[in-house]
């Protein structure tokens, strides 16, 4: 690290810059030739439609689903709708990844809770989550703590089986070293144990995140009389395909962005790692 | 994703599983302990439901689901509907999976291909691939077509980056020595790349069907007159909540079994990488 600060001081600037700009270009480069292909599609796509040649009722235009974004923006259909959804997750994410990462803590430190729970967590593991999405509704209703509840159960596994192998995958040396020195077991906890696993940990959110989309839109859609993926369904059953298209693509937007956050943070969370390359 | 979790977290419990062979009454042992909480609480949710102190509509007692489970078998309609679903989750998967290896292997061999195909991939795979089901759904109505696009759609992209990284990784070192003595196209990757890369695609293959019978699910509940997910929304809507555990309860013993099936058809068809490593 303090090596390659040096270095980098010793660059002079006028080099620095030009080395800046050429990777700019390629960078512009690689954008350009990515961009051809979701450009032509658009453009097909909108020029067919535009000329009658693909339903308007299966295809609508480009034009026409951004259209109806901002009509859906401006009568406040959709913020309310996004909040919704937006609480939602957060709350079930929250829960889920909280409880899945203390209980993958526990077990990882201890033996004998190994031996009494994690079998059985395993075993719930492989139950397909969204096939309890009817038990859930049946028993929490169609409000809100359906749904946080299903995308909660989905957010802990990744974070459960992450932690667990984070800790069991810290270097054992390490530990005797702790005893040595006669940490306690909080200290060593806090000192050796969490940072360990904080990597293993940001890649079991990175995947929490991810089912809690899918969990999200999967409850919406099954029984619900709010949030995006009912707004969806509720455009399908009305056959207004520009809506469902809009909610496709604020799904994909905000995984992207909740992605991205986390990719974020790891960067910021893990620069002392040797090996972490930024 | 939990699947993703799930390939890592084998090994470790295989070795386990062969350490404790050695040792047959640590392996009882070890059977009581993770025997003991699923006992605890079939038990106390059997007793529970016997009192009558949950109603029944919500929390039917383990020996009512058995009673379902005996009564759908003995119909003979659970095998029924077991078949179309299976038959539905086969044509889906296969579907995917094909396109998914030739667009990957184009994507993996050719940069020029990855430069203008990948950003695409990139973005379509972000999006919750159950979010484009009422989309689906309103292209090819609410037939067999349908279903099993959602499958294909939900299984593609496992094996798609899965192709492509470990096309991608293979050694580099060993393409050279192919080029030292003279390998055609054709005999470089029938001898080189598709044995260096079949591991990664195999893995690739297995998160593609768990990802596949989760669409399975999803594609059912949605809206579909035969199948698993067919008899669990219709069980819902008859107030017959035995029924809905049977589905929930075969949904993941089948999960299980086809997931323990590719894997053992991994191992055999990489029993040769054994030799390798030792």
């Amino acid at each position: 690290m303090s090596i390659r600060q040096a270095n980098a001081a010793a660059v002079p600037t006028a080099g620095r810059k030009r080395r800046k700009a050429e990777k700019t270009r390629r960078k512009l480069s690689h954008f350009l030739w990515g961009a051809i292909l979701p450009a032509t599609i658009l453009i097909v796509w909108q020029v067919l439609g535009d000329r009658e040649l693909i339903s308007p009722l299966l295809f609508p235009t480009p034009l026409v689903i951004a259209d109806s974004f901002v009509w859906l923006w401006n009568s406040g259909t959709l913020n309310d709708n996004l909040f919704v959804s937006l609480y939602r997750t957060f709350a079930g994410f929250g829960l889920g990844a909280g409880l899945g990462l203390a209980l993958g803590l526990f077990v990882g430190l201890s033996r004998s809770a190994e031996k009494l729970l994690d079998s059985t967590v395993q075993m719930i593991r492989m139950i397909p989550h969204i096939s309890v999405t009817f038990l859930f509704v049946l028993w929490f209703g169609i409000g809100d703590t359906s749904k946080i509840l299903l995308i909660a159960k989905g957010c802990f596994f990744p974070l459960y089986i992450y932690s667990f192998l984070g800790v069991r995958g810290v270097d054992n040396k390490l530990f005797e070293v702790t005893r040595v020195l006669g940490y306690s077991r909080f200290k060593q906890l806090v000192r050796l144990v969490l940072p360990a696993t904080l990597p293993n940990v940001i890649l079991g959110l990175r995947l929490s995140l991810a089912i809690a989309w899918v969990s999200l839109v999967v409850a919406e859609m099954m029984g619900a009389s709010s949030g995006l993926g009912f707004l969806m369904m509720d455009a399908r059953a009305m056959s207004d395909t520009p809506t469902v298209f809009v909610g496709i693509f604020l799904f994909t937007l905000l995984a992207k962005i909740t992605d991205s956050l986390v990719l974020f943070a790891e960067r910021r969370l893990l620069a002392w790692r040797d090996s972490f390359e930024r | 994703m939990s699947e993703q979790a799930q390939t890592l977290r084998a090994p470790a419990v295989r070795t386990g599983r062969k350490k404790n062979f050695s040792r047959g009454k640590g392996t009882l042992l070890h059977f009581v302990a993770a025997a003991l909480l699923p006992a605890v609480i079939l038990i106390v949710w059997q007793w529970y439901g016997a009192t009558g102190r949950v109603n029944p509509l919500l929390l039917p007692s383990p020996l009512a689901i058995a009673k379902a489970f005996g009564r759908l078998i003995a119909s003979g309609e659970l095998p029924m509907q077991l078949g179309f679903s299976l038959g539905r989750a086969s044509l889906g998967i296969l579907y995917g999976a094909v396109v998914a290896l030739i667009l990957g292997a184009a994507v993996g061999f050719s940069r020029k291909i990855e430069r203008v195909l990948d950003p695409l991939m990139q973005i379509l795979r972000l999006t919750p691939s159950l979010a484009t089901a009422p989309l689906i759904i309103l292209w090819f109505g609410f037939g067999e077509t349908s279903k099993i696009v959602i499958i294909a759609f939900g299984s593609f992209f496992p094996l798609y980056m899965g192709v492509i990284q470990s096309i991608r990784n293979v050694d580099k070192k060993l393409f050279e020595v192919t080029q030292v003595l003279e390998f055609g196209r054709g005999k470089q990757l029938a001898r080189l790349i598709l044995p260096a890369s079949l591991p990664g695609i195999l893995s690739g293959l297995r998160l593609c069907i768990a990802y596949g019978w989760l669409a399975l699910v999803v594609a059912e509940l949605l809206g579909s007159q035969t199948g698993i997910g067919f008899l669990m929304s219709q069980a819902q809507t008859n107030s017959q909540p035995e029924t809905v555990f049977v589905g929930v309860i075969v949904f993941a013993v089948m999960g299980k079994l086809i997931d323990s099936f590719v894997a053992a058809i991994e191992r055999r068809l990489l029993r040769w990488r054994d030799n390798y490593t030792g």
